[in-house]
């Protein structure tokens, strides 16, 4: 009977020891999810809304390219996620990543295309399914000067600040390799067997002011980049300040 | 058991049909296309994905003249880039879709295989990428090269010379590519000035001789900026032709100053059948060139030093003029290779 007792002893013990083993978590998943708000509120393209100097704004586009997405884990080792990914507000876009178990304290990424990828290239050369494909990129190319818009925002207001006749235009479309910009936002968080997800948010009502400054749809709201410098210039500067990363 | 047999048959049956579907269903044609090169002219350089072929050249001639790269099919490349205009245009500034005005004067194709920064202002680095610019333009063709592409898949006969001439079904990548394989062979060398200089001492007369002397001398210093084998540097220089300029030039790509009103310095070749000149064909003929270069410019801040008051006499005018002449390449004009 002694003799019994212990070989059942033994094998439970063995039993629950194999089992931890089996359980023990190597790796999960990371979702990362991106996300436009106009004043805390989802952004619907195609909806109207109202701007710091109280004008009607209907936003139309909102594309915009990220690329080198990475994630740091506690031990300084980069995890690379993503090349290069065009977010289309449309249908914003969300992503699975399988990582190492463990914990995690950075989110990095780049507003724009990087340099290599950005001038002397060919569209037509990459399959269809790469957001730099003519497919893929279409609209966020310039044909004339060889190279990707990185964020385009455009629409119509009323100068006048009447709702019912929205006939004028805003378009800011900003790129070249000046504009590339790397984002480092510290969070951490862990990857087990319960997924962790991330989201990338834009507050698009900040892409047009800030505390630091307002852009003024009525005397600025074209930019192509190169045909008005200063004013890609400012908007770029209010749009990477209205990038947070939330868990 | 037969019938499973039989039903196990079929199901392969369709899956190798697939199979076909997928897989290119022809053999390319890599027949390489060779270039006529005048002496002196170097081999140009040309890009290991689109090497020369017959087939491809032939379809790239095809798709130049096709008007279905318009929205309302009523412009093709051909259309601004004549053969008998030297692949240019004899417009001010070139006609779009419902005859919209782009926003410069047409530049001659002519030798085009030689470039490395296309358009007046450099900004597009490949003949393959080019070709998207004036199809993505609303003032000129206006149309998506998607819906293009699907149009040209949709055309037998031009699917096939797509599959062999590049091994895949008509898209993007074979139109960008084709066309520009048709452009590289559009080269310029047997004018009356080629002939001379390989070696034919009549094939320039003595008012055209005095001209070249001229053209080349150190006070007129034409060919400070057009020099070599297209009489141009493919820099990009401000001749002082206006005060303040709409167009900004070359700044309108690198979005720097220093670049206002800056052109790429144009080929001369077949320059008297290209007219009118300048980037905004503002000068209707080359005796207004001439003149142009003769009182040095509007001195804008940014003018090139190169462009100073030369005060030519009329007969030295007339003479450069005969020079200018002589850039006609009557055999390119004509070439029948080049038709459609």
């Amino acid at each position: 009977m002694k003799f019994v007792r212990l070989f059942f002893t033994v094998a439970l013990v063995s039993i629950a020891f194999l089992g931890c083993k089996e359980s023990e978590v190597t790796e999960g998943y990371l979702r990362l999810n991106t996300t436009a708000n106009w004043a805390g509120t989802p952004l619907v393209i195609g909806d109207i809304y109202t701007d710091i100097m109280n004008r009607p704004i209907l936003v139309e586009q909102f594309r915009t390219y990220i690329s080198n997405v990475s994630v740091m884990d506690s031990e300084g080792i980069e995890h690379p996620l993503k090349g290069v990914e065009q977010l289309n507000f449309n249908a914003p876009w969300s992503s699975d990543f399988w990582l190492p178990a463990g914990n995690y304290t950075q989110l990095k990424f780049a507003i724009g295309v990087p340099a290599s990828l950005n001038t002397d290239v060919d569209p037509a050369s990459y399959p269809n399914d790469n957001p730099l494909s003519i497919f893929g990129a279409e609209g966020m190319f310039w044909t004339w000067a060889s190279g990707y818009i990185f964020t385009k925002f455009e629409g119509k207001t009323a100068f006048d600040g009447d709702a019912t006749s929205m006939t004028d235009s805003y378009a800011f479309h900003v790129g070249t390799d000046q504009f590339y910009q790397e984002h480092i936002f510290a969070i951490d968080f862990e990857i087990s067997e319960e997924r962790e997800e991330l989201t990338i948010e834009f507050d698009a009502d900040q892409f047009l002011f800030n505390s630091d400054d307002t852009i003024n749809l009525a005397e600025d709201n074209l930019t192509h980049t190169m045909d008005n410098m200063p004013l890609a210039m400012r908007f770029m500067e209010l749009y990477n300040s209205a990038i947070r990363v939330k868990k | 058991m037969g019938r499973f047999r039989l039903f196990c048959a079929f199901l392969l049956a369709l899956s190798c049909k697939s199979d076909l579907v997928i897989e290119p269903p022809a053999t390319m044609d890599l027949e390489p296309y060779i270039l006529n090169l005048p002496p002196r002219f170097p081999a140009p350089s040309i890009p290991a994905d689109n090497a020369l072929t017959i087939a491809r050249v032939e379809l790239g001639k095809l798709l130049f003249h096709d008007t279905r790269f318009s929205r309302d099919n009523t412009v093709s490349c051909a259309s601004c880039h004549l053969q008998s205009a030297g692949f240019a245009d004899n417009e001010t500034i070139s006609i779009g879709i419902e005859g919209r005005l782009g926003f410069r004067n047409a530049t001659s194709l002519a030798n085009v295989a030689y470039q490395t920064a296309l358009f007046m202002d450099g900004g597009v680095p490949s003949l393959e990428v080019q070709v998207l610019a004036p199809l993505d333009d609303e003032t000129e063709m206006d149309k998506s090269i998607i819906v293009l592409a699907e149009e040209l898949k949709a055309d037998v006969n031009l699917n096939a010379k797509s599959l062999r001439a590049y091994g895949r079904e008509m898209d993007p990548y074979v139109i960008t590519r084709a066309i520009a394989a048709f452009e590289r062979t559009l080269i310029s060398g047997n004018s009356p000035y080629d002939q001379f200089l390989n070696g034919d001492a009549s094939a320039l007369s003595p008012q055209q001789q005095n001209g070249m002397n001229i053209f080349f001398s150190t006070e007129a210093n034409c060919s400070g900026c057009h020099s070599g084998q297209d009489l141009s540097d493919r820099t990009f220089r401000n001749i002082g032709l206006y005060v303040h300029y709409e167009d900004k030039g070359r700044e309108r790509v690198t979005a720097n100053p220093e670049d206002n009103g800056k052109f790429k310095v144009p080929t001369l070749r077949n320059i008297a059948v290209t007219g009118p000149y300048m980037h905004d064909g503002s000068l209707q003929s080359l005796e207004e060139v001439i003149d142009h270069f003769s009182v040095g410019g509007v001195n804008h801040p940014l003018q090139d030093p190169l462009v100073t008051e030369l005060n030519l006499t009329a007969e030295q005018k007339a003479d450069l003029l005969a020079f200018l002449e002589s850039l006609t390449d009557r055999t390119f004009l004509e070439n029948s290779a080049f038709a459609p």
